[in-house]
């Protein structure tokens, strides 16, 4: 019977946050699962019972649903504890041979307890944000050949020339630019780096994506960690980026430190 | 400037920041130690990836097209196109396989479509390579093969009899569809080494950067380590020549060990490979990056040398190699590989 209880049950893992105190949050989990606190020493798991099964869905929409639940329930324990950190999804702790889940969480909590302290200490008061900043391929491309002079030589060179003559000199002249393009970009990410890292606590550089936009290309992709008082001049600074021609930023937050736990 | 938290804005960054970061914990308490990132990436698939993909048209009505082909509704050979893709130019052909130390051509059929570049291996209904036409940004043809520089900075490699044929179509496949090709492109260093050490039919099947440490003076020294079907080899970079030179019957074995190299570097992976230097046993050994790999590869080869198997026509028991290579001594057999392999000869003289 008691196989019956201790085989194929989990705990799913939200977060750990600061503090003790013993807590019931309701059906607020994914799939309506009861989320609750087990308490250890000075922090405490967020978590729900469930099957030792991860979630696994190929219908997009469930899964959408199912981060967002995860991220919700973060945010509940945030609000309530003042500082978590948050485990990434489908974090499922398992029991063992004879050994309940709990018993597993409360070792790891145990054995990781002062790493975990250091975590908080580096994290407490603050929120993680997301900042990314796109360029406008087709602006800047202009906007370099205009300031280049070999490039504007080139293109005046081009018009007294053979065609033959004239497309080795066009491709001549997208080879420049394609590295003018690059050392634009990597300008940008210094000067940028440098004014943004004043304003905050902590950052990760993150790999810089493609694709979810046709016109803007991504050229910086951060993760901040900013204490409370200092965004809005984190935001001054993003403000001042923006405002300049052919330059989009994004800035997203605040969201727990999945970037700093 | 206000931060958003609007899920219809930030909905692809937080999945990022769900999916992939947050707290590590130790992998003996939780679910399946592979698994989990394995969820990651089916879940990505399931939500941000897909457009990208769809966007390529590589994925398009991919899940669709399984389930008709469970249906029976169409044709294995009508598998591989997406709807409306047309099929430019289809040549026979091979791709260079590199992973890790593995190198090799591998055969198939070359498909230029109007969206993409691949290779196929038929009878396995297996893609070994592809890229969308718009992810090529270089081209060229040397010594026979055509290099393409991906958007990503891989270099793909081709072979074709109808190699000038399959150049000119990508060219004008890549300049109809409107994306640059660049045609001045640098190869890397490791892709124009000399490989004249090379005797005839000998092909070099691993290859990799690795350091060597010399008799007599006991110095570690920087180079190349080849494995090729005959033989284990070392090119040492600064005299530009095989400095070390193993037939492969000789080599007995191989292990990996962390040790120190010199007061400067500790702790580096060696490989060590023991061989027949009568009277006596030697030891000959390499540092470098996957040296683990390495051991495989040798462990591998020495172990399908060992291996026996029997004459598929009598039943007599003999070295696989052997019997490969120069047929059954007992009644005669030939591998049909050999066999075919004769009679080209023959019509050819």
């Amino acid at each position: 019977m008691s196989e019956e209880i201790t085989v194929g049950r989990s705990l799913y893992l939200y977060c750990i946050a600061g503090g003790n105190e013993k807590i019931n949050l309701g059906p607020i989990g994914i799939e309506g699962g009861r989320v609750y606190s087990i308490p250890h020493r000075e922090v405490s798991a967020i978590v729900h019972d469930c099957e030792a099964r991860p979630y696994e869905s190929g219908e997009a929409e469930k899964v959408k649903n199912w981060v967002m639940i995860h991220q919700q329930v973060v945010d509940t324990a945030w609000e309530r504890f003042g500082t978590v950190l948050p485990m990434s999804f489908d974090t499922l702790i398992v029991g063992g041979e004879g050994i309940e889940p709990e018993e597993n969480l409360k070792k790891w909590l145990q054995e990781d307890y002062e790493k975990l302290r250091e975590k908080f200490s580096h994290v407490r008061g603050k929120a993680e944000y997301g900042v990314q900043i796109l360029w406008d391929p087709r602006i800047m491309v202009d906007k370099i050949a205009e300031n280049s002079p070999e490039i504007r030589n080139l293109k005046e060179e081009v018009k007294s020339k053979s065609p033959g003559v004239a497309y080795m000199y066009e491709q001549k002249v997208k080879n420049l630019l394609r590295r003018e393009m690059e050392n634009k970009a990597d300008e940008y990410f210094k000067d940028f780096y440098q004014r943004i890292k004043k304003e905050v606590f902590d950052i990760h550089i993150d790999k810089t994506k493609k694709g979810d936009n046709e016109q803007l290309q991504m050229i910086m992709n951060l993760s901040c960690l900013v204490s409370g008082e200092k965004v809005e001049k984190l935001g001054d600074v993003l403000e001042g980026i923006n405002r300049e021609e052919g330059l989009h930023i994004r800035f997203t937050g605040p969201w727990p430190p999945y970037s700093f736990a | 400037m206000e931060p958003t938290r609007d899920s219809r804005i930030t909905l692809v960054d937080l999945l990022d920041r769900i999916l992939d970061k947050g707290l590590v914990i130790s992998a003996d308490i939780i679910i399946s130690v592979a698994g989990i990132p394995l969820i990651g990436v089916n879940l990505r698939a399931a939500l941000a990836g897909m457009e990208t993909m769809i966007k390529y048209g590589v994925m398009k009505d991919w899940d669709e097209k399984l389930r008709s082909r469970a249906a029976g509704e169409i044709t294995r050979e009508e598998i591989f196109l997406l709807p409306g893709e047309k099929v430019l130019l289809e040549i026979p052909g091979s791709f260079f396989h590199t992973e890790g130390i593995y190198v090799a051509w591998r055969y198939g059929q070359i498909y230029l479509t109007d969206r993409r570049l691949f290779i196929r291996h038929r009878e396995f209904n297996e893609v070994m390579f592809q890229t969308p036409l718009n992810e090529i940004t270089g081209l060229l043809v040397r010594d026979g093969a055509l290099y393409l520089v991906l958007a990503d900075g891989r270099i793909a490699r081709l072979r074709s009899p109808g190699i000038e044929k399959l150049e000119t179509a990508v060219k004008e496949a890549t300049g109809e569809a409107g994306f640059f090709v660049d045609e001045n492109i640098d190869l890397p260093i490791y892709e124009g080494e000399v490989l004249d050490f090379l005797s005839e039919g000998e092909t070099v099947t691993h290859r990799g950067k690795a350091w060597h440490l010399v008799s007599p003076e006991k110095i570690w020294k920087p180079g190349r380590i080849y494995i090729t079907n005959r033989r284990l080899c070392w090119w040492y970079d600064f005299e530009k020549r095989l400095a070390f030179d193993l037939p492969m019957e000789r080599v007995l074995g191989s292990t990996v060990e962390v040790r120190d190299l010199s007061p400067a570097l500790k702790k580096e992976r060696v490989f060590d490979v023991i061989y027949e230097a009568s009277p006596e046993r030697k030891i000959a050994s390499f540092s470098g990056e996957k040296m683990y790999e390495w051991e495989r590869a040798l462990g591998r080869i020495i172990s399908f040398r060992e291996r026996t198997e029997t004459c598929p026509r009598c039943g007599k028991t003999a070295n696989l190699l052997e019997l490969l290579e120069k047929g059954c001594g007992n009644c005669g057999w030939v591998s049909p590989v050999k066999d075919r392999k004769k009679q080209r000869i023959k019509i050819a003289t």
